[in-house]
């Protein structure tokens, strides 16, 4: 597992002289990076949770989403196995469950 | 001596800027949020620093494995501003007070990489200018390593933010200094559990900064990342502030759990404090 190629290759990614070079020639592009042959396929899929156990690490994951197309609430969504509309629910239905937690503690000034 | 007169922990998620950048602030799941900064602002404007140590979380932004410091310290007059696609203007740094402390720091054993060029990112240019709209006081960035392993222990990080605490006290510049955290709460930003909030531990957090501080060393990283979520480990930043401060009250902390994240922002006024009223 090369690791640190998948991250670096993940990081020129934030160039967006790089995302136009990858996505006019993916192959051309990713050749120059010390890339597996695991990691190349988990990157033509576009597998984020399988790109994240590879060592991928978040941040720089976003990178090859811009260059794939894929903007990063619909990334949240791929990475839950949901649609972007099943996701959202999820989210609100997470905003009922833990919006009574809310806190506001303001102490009293000690000796008034 | 200078004196440490106040700590703050602010979340730092670039969804607080997009509110702002959106219009959105008076909406009702944002508001009381900026209520909150715009309380947590005033207090500190009246405490009137004279430069803040922040500390920090890149986001593989200024530092990427090729040299990946654990911790890191910026010396320098300005900070150049990282990960943005529009520029911005640098953040004044205060050079002076960060030599100081990355010596004193060092000779106590915690081996800062000493920085005089860093790019700081979202981690201090989303919450900073909510505190300080004019970068009134200078800056003094640390960032920890909390997005490549191996990282640091929330022992450590402790550990570490008690020498910058001491390393201010014995600061011989005239001068009011904050320690602001930035980062958490919970959140989660990859994998299956992208998005979940922890709200019940998020409560517990807070408590234990406020009550319990010796409980905060005992957590691991794997720890934090199961009860806070992935990225909710940005909380050693609160523990290394908490340290730096020492004996401590919080007369204000607001926690608002909303959408991704569960946002904090809260006061600490050391008891060292010498108040000028």
């Amino acid at each position: 597992m090369s690791h640190y190629g998948l991250n670096r290759f993940l990081y020129d990614l934030r160039e967006p002289a790089a995302r136009a070079a990858y996505a006019a020639d993916p192959d051309a592009f990713a050749g120059g990076y010390e890339l597996t042959g695991a990691e190349r396929a988990l990157v033509d899929a576009r597998d984020w949770n399988g790109l994240f156990a590879a060592g991928g690490n978040l941040y720089l994951l976003p990178n090859l989403g811009k260059a794939a197309g894929v903007s990063f609430p619909e990334m949240g969504a791929q990475y839950r196995g949901e649609t972007p509309a099943e996701w959202e629910r999820a989210l609100e239905e997470q905003n009922r469950r833990i919006a009574p937690f809310a806190l506001l503690h303001v102490e009293e000034e000690p000796n008034g | 001596m200078a004196d440490l007169i106040a700590g703050v922990g602010i979340s730092h998620a670039p969804s607080i800027a997009g509110a702002i950048a959106a219009g959105r602030t008076q909406e009702a799941g944002w508001k009381p949020l900026f209520d909150a900064i715009d309380h947590v602002k005033a207090w500190l404007t009246e405490l009137d620093p004279d430069a803040a140590v922040v500390i920090y979380n890149d986001h593989a932004e200024e530092f990427f494995l090729d040299r990946c410091p654990t911790f890191a310290i910026g010396v320098a007059d300005r900070f150049e501003v990282t990960g943005h696609d529009e520029p911005a203007p640098p953040v004044p740094g205060h050079r002076d007070l960060g030599l100081h402390i990355a010596t004193e720091a060092i000779a106590a054993g915690i081996d800062f990489t000493v920085c005089h060029e860093q790019g700081v990112d979202d981690g201090v240019v989303v919450p900073l200018p909510l505190l300080d709209d004019a970068w009134r006081f200078p800056i003094v960035p640390i960032s920890v390593n909390v997005v490549w392993d191996p990282r640091p222990s929330p022992a450590r990080c402790w550990t570490m933010g008690a020498a910058v605490g001491a390393a201010i006290r014995s600061y011989g510049g005239a001068g009011r200094i904050a320690v602001i955290a930035t980062g958490g709460l919970s959140h989660t930003l990859v994998g299956p559990r992208f998005g979940s909030v922890e709200p019940e531990w998020d409560r517990r957090f807070l408590r234990q900064m406020e009550e319990a501080p010796d409980e905060l060393r005992a957590y691991t990283m794997a720890e934090l990342e199961q009860v806070a979520g992935h990225e909710g480990v940005e909380v050693v930043q609160w523990i290394a502030m908490r340290a730096a401060l020492g004996g401590c009250r919080s007369p204000y902390t607001c926690y608002h759990p909303y959408r991704m994240t569960g946002y904090a922002v809260a006061c600490y006024e050391p008891d060292n404090e010498v108040k000028t009223v």
